[in-house]
């Protein structure tokens, strides 16, 4: 038996044969918007008048909206997950918009100062949900119309009863002239004004609101109540594909009778084993039917998903892709709704087959979920990257691969340089099953790029891009139309950041039209001896085979041992020297800029 | 998820085979003895299987108790790697409590059944094992089938790996298999010490012949601690008679210590030169209950930079000044006394202005950084979050961040003194960040680990009452306190990774005094505001919080219902509420009665008496800043009768 190699806790640094320099990263960071910490601008709410407080936080969706008379680049809608109640701005989650230009010179953002019509001013602006649509719920995801940015929040979370919701109001609520807390809430909805419902259903829809004037426009009871996480608005301004976070989750569809008027339209569940269409249509003039619409869609066989969280859309290929981010254990939750009449999906049935079981069982498993991709002129949905891997039979390589992809939830497609790449967040639902490395029990949730040009992608081709501070999730990834920037959140960090990076910011990062192509630059390598090539985009170092090697500081104190890699990443370490020593005991020194 | 170091090779069922790319070309010692050990506890899961499937009769019973045990001897010589290598799988599937919990990360709230060895020893050593072998032959089967999933992907243990695991190891197997948390009706405590000890034991001797080519001394030193830890373990059957103080003091701590000097003896790499996240426990500290143990820093977020002593003073400063609130009368301290260990000597602190009471008792705050919840409802992360709660409380401070920072900034002593730690912070220093975190990093400051108990411990005295022995035992076992208040905080914090605050049903009354007892109807964390835990089970449910300097922050309870620590034992002694007799079913303290003797009840007070340490930490400000313009707040009063 051989021992395994242990490095020297302190190196000589007199010599080295080689010099490698990391250069600083060609990208721009910018903190935008500090949630729970910056202040927004609210309307006369409960009898406050309007008032500027701290907003509230663990920013999540990021929207975009292009501003088509040229006055700003355009406005940026944040959703907050964290439920609190609020005098001023409300109860439930909410969100937070703003203004932004580039700057000509620089080709940062800039936020702007607005006055909006109803009077206030400011740079940042809080929501109004409580004087249109009776609050909200807690907001996670959303849409970002493909048409012309028109953005809707959704409104996660479930509630079954008033048992469920924290709110300090439980009265009933009327749709078009509800009051909450004495307030009123005018904005209806054509067909259900003066209906009355729970408390507990005036939530979980799918709710547009105006980012220029910070207004929450309507709730869209059409599209039924449900856990929605993510949808989309399609090009022709009518179609709408959305996603419910949950198990049984379905994707739905409605298409408005006029381009650009959601008010009137026709509702559809996805049926995968639809005879003659693939789309069931739910009637959405029935209010029973739209606050239940998940017992409507099991009740005619509607295809079944594990938790379908972000949906976007690719311009170049016309698909639309959804995030299935998986559920450990799904087989009991869509148990009970299989017996009543819904369905698997295919590529779910495949899954349980090689696993030898069936998905109703407890034996099935999804640790890892997927993306899916779904093709509006077909109607046909397949998977489109598989999410892990998992080792259900060993690789033949002996080695662990550089990417693990787990839970992906965030998702969203840039177009940069006229080339679609697609941007997929994790929000790992646990760290088992070699979701975190063996001995790691922090949730690192991590941001990936793909280059969606590359026909049948495998997880090999994913670029992990380290952006947020440690320990924090990255949600809301969200480009601009001219492909220069990709706005990201970076949610609830775990660590010991400095401020600002222990808040719930939003980021802006800048310069991906330069530099985009170099994040999957291939290392090159001549000769055999040990050999190191950094990735500035990436802040990876690349080493011409696998590992085992020591990093030292400057002082030639070992402060890091990567053990079978091929590249390392040094994102989290200070700027300076470093020496780097291969178990067969070659040096190098490497200069973090 | 990036894998930094890890390997997967294939494994067989008959066939377990691991190398190391780079290092080596045959399998290290340590990883042939994980694969077969691993294959042998699966095998004990088949076993028990097929005898729970023959089960039909009590002398079947005995047949499966015998299977059950087997399976324990096989699992716990190997549940410290387990642990290590993937915690979640071992806590959801394995080995967690055998408690009603939720479905983390999903997107509802989700009751899940408990499964695993816990629900599992309930039981089989339960009142009718017979009429349960259904449920028995689910879970078994059900840890048959992670037992293939978790194995899969594990062929290869390097040396890093081992050191640290055997570490924690051993801090779990004192901190919780020794108090019986994890028997809760087999009673099988002591022989799974045993196993585990020997488990380990038989992992690190690979590392033997290494450490004994540099340092004999230290390898025959660690050696002899292992077998006669083994020998100990093994004569001492009887888990209400075994002497945790001196096992932990003479083997356990002594052998943490030897195993982090031979892995820098042999220079194997440390866990954050591996993964540079923040842990809550320091892995370079040599004893369990050292000051340095836990680390601070992973609990408060707060960073270790060059203001944090300008920072902690200007919290001092902010803790007692009653300039916060409205009506300038209240400061944190009028709730919080330093010589009550920052609690107050009231069943529930009088509100604002006098106006009844406060909702809960007044919780002491020495060493309360050590949480990753707040108030005993668990409503909010970190202390610093948690100040925004008493600064908008219409019964306590009942203003506004704005309302106190624009007060602060009339005073250029206060303004000078943000500059100074906060100098990032050009536009605004004083702000609802700034408030807070200076706040929390004063609270933060708040820590004792040299109570008399503490230097026993350690060994730096060799000075300690009987009782207090005595007591310190049974709280850890037959009292079954440790169970919950783990050790080293005593608090609620799990080890090995103490990174999950719990907190616990446990019943307790309006008055305990009354005729006719009745629930507090108070709901605990059920009501704490976050929707994602609005579970049934939580009603009722509040912190566990330390038992450290319980000698001075009387009464007792969220509701401060007891007066004294008589009651208090007396109340757990009666098993709770349930076992008083009250109307509830989500009780997570046993409802059996301790019975517990008159002089074991005196011993565990003198225990909890001896973990009383506020050193350096009752003074109060000598002045407090002022303020030009308003001579009427420089007459405020701060140095009361704290």
């Amino acid at each position: 038996m051989k021992a395994q190699i242990a490095f020297d806790p302190t190196i000589a640094v007199d010599f080295t044969e080689q010099t490698v320099t990391m250069p600083a990263s060609p990208l721009q960071f910018q903190i935008l918007f500090i949630g729970g910490f910056d202040k927004v601008v609210t309307n006369s709410t409960y009898g406050n008048g309007t008032a500027t407080v701290t907003s509230k936080t663990w920013n999540d969706f990021i929207g975009f909206t292009p501003d088509t008379s040229g006055n700003h680049l355009g406005w940026v809608s944040i959703n907050h997950e964290r439920i609190v109640s609020n005098d001023s701005l409300g109860d439930g989650g909410g969100m937070t918009v703003f203004a932004v230009s580039r700057d000509a010179n620089a080709d940062t953002l800039i936020v702007e100062s607005q006055t909006l019509t109803d009077g206030r001013s400011g740079e940042f602006f809080n929501v109004d949900f409580v004087n249109y649509t009776g609050e909200t719920g807690m907001n996670c995801g959303g849409i970002t119309s493909a048409a012309d940015g028109r953005i809707w929040t959704a409104e996660e979370w479930f509630r079954g009863s008033n048992q469920d919701i924290a709110d300090r109001d439980t009265s009933n609520f009327i749709i078009g002239s509800g009051t909450m807390m004495g307030q009123a809430a005018p904005v209806g909805f054509p067909g259900f004004n003066g209906d009355t419902i729970a408390k507990y259903q005036n939530y979980n829809y799918m709710t547009e609101i105006d980012p220029r004037e910070a207004v929450a426009v309507r709730k869209q009871y059409n599209w039924g109540r449900q856990p929605f996480e993510g949808g989309v608005v399609m090009p022709d301004n009518r179609t709408v594909y959305t996603g419910a976070d949950a198990t049984p989750g379905f994707f739905t569809k409605f298409v408005a009778d006029q381009a650009g008027d959601f008010t009137s339209g026709t509702t559809y569940v996805y049926k995968e084993d639809g005879a003659s269409s693939k789309w069931v249509e739910i009637d959405n003039t029935d209010l029973d039917k739209m606050l239940n619409f998940s017992s409507e869609a099991v009740a005619v066989g509607a295809t079944m998903f594990n938790r379908l969280e972000w949906v976007a859309f690719d311009a170049a290929s016309g698909h639309v892709f959804l995030t299935e981010t998986g559920r450990d254990n799904p087989g009991g939750r869509w148990l009970e709704a299989d017996s009543l009449g819904a369905t698997h999906a295919a590529h779910t049935i495949a899954r349980a087959n090689a696993q030898g079981t069936h998905p109703d069982s407890a034996d099935y498993w999804d640790y890892y979920g997927r993306v899916l991709e779904f093709d509006p002129t077909s109607d046909a949905i397949s998977v489109y990257l598989e999410a892990g891997p998992y080792f259900a039979t060993s690789p033949a390589d002996t080695a662990y691969p550089d990417v693990h992809l787990s839970n992906p939830d965030g998702l969203n497609i840039m177009s940069i340089n006229g080339q679609s790449y697609m941007v997929i967040c994790e929000d790992l639902n646990g760290t088992s099953f070699g979701r975190t490395p063996d001995g790691v029990a922090n949730r690192t949730c991590e941001l990936y790029m793909l280059d969606m040009s590359i026909a049948n992608p495998t997880l090999n081709d994913l670029k992990r891009i380290s952006v947020v501070p440690q320990g924090a999730e990255v949600t809301g990834a969200c480009p601009t139309p001219d492909g220069k920037t990709l706005l990201v959140n970076s949610q609830h960090p775990s660590s010991s950041n400095p401020f600002p990076y222990n808040y719930s910011l939003t980021y802006a990062i800048t310069g991906w039209d330069q530099a985009v192509t170099s994040i999957f630059d291939q290392p090159e390598f001549e000769g055999n001896r040990f050999q190191m090539w950094p990735n500035p985009t990436t802040r990876e170092v690349f080493f011409n085979e696998r590992v085992d090697i020591a990093l030292y500081n400057s002082n030639g104190s070992r402060v890091r041992v990567y053990r079978g890699v091929k590249n390392i990443d040094v994102q989290s370490l200070p700027a300076g020297a470093y020496y780097i020593r291969t178990a067969e005991g070659a040096t190098q020194k490497l200069i973090i800029q | 998820m990036k894998k930094l170091a890890l390997f997967l090779l294939p494994l067989g069922l008959c066939l377990a085979v691991g190398f190391i790319p780079g290092s080596s070309s045959s399998p290290s010692a340590a990883t042939r003895m994980w694969n077969e050990s691993y294959m042998v506890w699966r095998l004990s899961l088949e076993a028990m299987h097929t005898t729970v499937d023959q089960a039909a009769s009590t002398e079947s019973v005995e047949k499966l108790e015998l299977a059950y045990v087997r399976s324990r001897a096989a699992f716990k010589r190997i549940e410290f790697l387990m642990v290590y290598l993937d915690p979640e799988a071992h806590k959801d599937y394995i080995n967690g409590a055998p408690l009603l919990h939720l479905e983390r990360k999903a997107p509802d709230l989700v009751i899940l059944e408990p499964k695993g060895y816990q629900p599992l020893d309930e039981l089989l050593y339960g009142e009718a094992p017979l009429e349960a072998l259904k449920e028995m032959e689910k879970l078994i089967g059900e840890m048959e089938a992670m037992g293939e999933r978790m194995g899969k992907g594990k062929g290869v243990i390097r040396d890093f790996q081992l050191f640290e695991a055997s570490r924690n190891g051993l801090v779990s197997l004192f901190t919780l298999g020794l108090t019986g948390f994890d028997t809760p009706s087999s009673g099988l405590a002591m022989a799974d010490a045993r196993n585990s000890w020997g488990g380990m034991r038989d992992f690190m001797a690979t590392f033997q012949d290494r450490i004994r080519s540099r340092d004999a001394a230290l390898a025959d030193r660690i050696e002899r601690t292992w077998a006669e830890g083994d020998q100990v373990l093994g004569e001492a059957y009887d888990f209400d008679q075994f002497d945790r103080l001196h096992f932990l003091r003479t083997y356990l701590n002594p052998l943490y210590r030897d195993l982090l000097e031979a892995q820098n003896l042999l220079g194997i790499e440390l866990p954050h030169e591996v993964n540079p996240l923040p842990r809550a426990t320091n892995y370079s500290s040599t004893n369990l209950f050292a000051e340095d143990y836990l680390n601070p820093w992973f609990f408060s977020k707060l960073p270790a930079n060059q203001q944090v002593t300008e920072r902690t003073e200007l919290g001092k400063l902010l803790f007692f000044d009653p300039v916060l609130s409205e009506a300038t009368d209240m400061a944190c301290a009028t709730c919080h006394h330093p010589q009550q260990g920052f609690a107050e000597a009231k069943p529930k602190s009088l509100a604002r202005g006098g106006q009844g009471t406060i909702q809960r008792n007044s919780m002491g705050l020495v060493n309360a950084v050590y949480a990753n919840r707040y108030f005993h409802d668990l409503r909010t992360e970190q202390l610093k979050k948690q100040v925004a709660h008493v600064v908008f409380n219409t019964q306590e401070f009942n203003t506004s961040f704005t309302a106190i920072e624009a007060r602060l900034n009339r005073s250029p002593e206060y303004l000078d003194l943000f500059r100074a730690a906060f100098p990032r912070h050009t536009r605004r220093p004083i702000n609802e960040h700034t408030i807070a975190t200076a706040l929390a990093y004063y609270v933060q400051s708040l820590r004792g680990f040299d109570s008399p108990f503490d230097r026993y411990v350690r060994g730096e005295t060799n000075e300690m009452s009987a009782d207090v022995q005595r007591g310190f035992n049974l709280f850890m076992g037959k009292a079954a306190c440790g169970t919950c208040h783990f050790a080293p905080t005593f608090n609620g914090n799990v080890p090995p990774a103490f990174n999950d605050t719990e907190s616990e049903v446990l019943g307790v009354p309006v008055d305990h005094h009354a005729r006719s007892l009745n629930l507090d109807p108070d709901r605990g964390r059920y009501d704490n505001q976050r929707p994602k835990e609005r579970a049934p089970f939580y009603q009722h449910s509040f912190k566990t919080p330390t038992v450290r300097n319980i000698a001075l922050t009387g009464p007792y309870m969220h509701n401060g219902a007891y007066a004294t620590l008589d009651d208090v034992i007396d109340f757990y002694d009666r098993g709770g509420g349930q076992g008083m007799g009250l109307d509830l079913d989500n009780q997570t303290l046993p409802p059996d009665a301790l019975e517990l003797e008159e002089q074991e009840k005196k011993d565990l007070v003198a225990f909890m008496e001896s973990l009383t340490d506020t050193t350096g930490m009752t003074s109060i400000p000598a002045q407090l800043p002022r303020f030009p313009d308003r001579p009427e707040w420089n007459q405020r009063d701060w140095r009361r009768n704290y």
